[in-house]
């Protein structure tokens, strides 16, 4: 990941000037110090992006794997320190800004989210409030994900599709929008024979995993990419005839 | 011929298990890894005592990236 995410040197040194940058490598080496951090922090696997204080304490552990996805995540954990040292001295109304940082952090659950949106709905900007119902919808394909044992994806695919039949989007490029949205889509297009909303999505999706299946190609290792196309192709194919 | 089944079976699992490292291979794996141009370059460090000492002094948040040297 590093080689990809971390290759710009110049940006991740701008970086290192507004954070330490940190970089917990297991090696399994005997009597190594802090050699499994990551399980001790109760980490879900490798490789793992986290922004902590200087006690160790986890401030974000939910960020996108790309440079970009960095930035905003210590540019929302510097935001947000600045802003609760504000609030702690007496400032009133920085509940809208709270709320966006805290979104940005996802350190709302998707109750709470929910819940300040509607208070704060009014006094959101347009951008703002689109950014905001981006993230909570990144929770909500997150909760929709954590019934998958139960349902087999039943929840996440309706969510996904009807989400995307309302407009909605996850933020473009986060790990929401790239790996976990416009599957279900397709799966909840296709299971409601819905052609419009089908072809809408796929012609989003199809660019994308070509991308991929052109990159992979130099590595011989196309498989994954073109067998989700090839089955994405088949079901438009048969919507296209039904109806 | 149900030995010899499980035999074959054994022996191909055998070939596909990855060999376990020795101590001397992690080292060596993770002397690689520090001297790859990502770590080098920007300004990496891989002491957890010490990121959290240099973020108290010069009262910075820490970005952490957990990776490993023993397996892809």
């Amino acid at each position: 990941m590093e080689n990809g995410a971390f290759s710009n040197i110049e940006r991740m040194r701008a970086l290192g000037e507004r954070v330490v940058l940190f970089a917990s490598i297991a090696t399994r080496i005997t009597d190594r110090k802090h050699d499994d951090l990551l399980r001790q922090i109760n980490g879900r696997g490798y490789p793992a992006l986290t922004v902590m204080d200087a006690k160790g304490e986890i401030l974000t552990r939910d960020i996108d794997r790309n440079i970009a996805g960095v930035e905003k995540a210590v540019q929302a954990v510097i935001a947000h320190a600045r802003l609760t040292k504000r609030i702690d001295a007496g400032v009133k109304g920085l509940d809208v800004e709270m709320l966006m940082v805290e979104l940005r952090l996802r350190r709302l659950s998707l109750k709470q989210a929910r819940w300040d949106f509607r208070r704060c709905m009014s006094r959101l900007g347009e951008a703002s409030r689109t950014e905001a119902d981006s993230l909570i919808l990144a929770l909500e394909i997150e909760e929709w994900r954590a019934q998958f044992g139960k349902d087999k994806g039943a929840a996440l695919n309706k969510g996904c599709y009807e989400a995307f039949k309302a407009g909605r989007r996850p933020i473009l490029g986060s790990r929401a929008d790239v790996y976990l949205f416009y599957r279900p889509v397709l799966a909840g297009a296709g299971h409601a024979e819905d052609l419009p909303t089908f072809e809408k999505a796929f012609s989003i999706h199809a660019p994308r995993l070509q991308k991929t299946i052109d990159a992979a190609k130099t590595k011989g290792n196309t498989g994954y990419a073109q067998r989700q196309l090839d089955a994405l192709s088949d079901v438009l194919t048969r919507l296209r005839k039904t109806r | 011929m149900l030995l010899g089944t499980f035999l074959s079976t054994s022996n191909v699992t055998a070939q596909v298990r990855r060999p376990v490292k020795t101590q001397v291979e992690l080292k060596q794996s993770y002397a690689e890894k520090i001297e790859e141009s990502w770590f080098l370059d920007a300004d990496w460090i891989d002491d957890y005592d010490l990121a959290r000492q240099r973020a108290a002094e010069e009262k910075k948040f820490i970005f952490a990236y957990f990776t490993r040297t023993y397996a892809p």
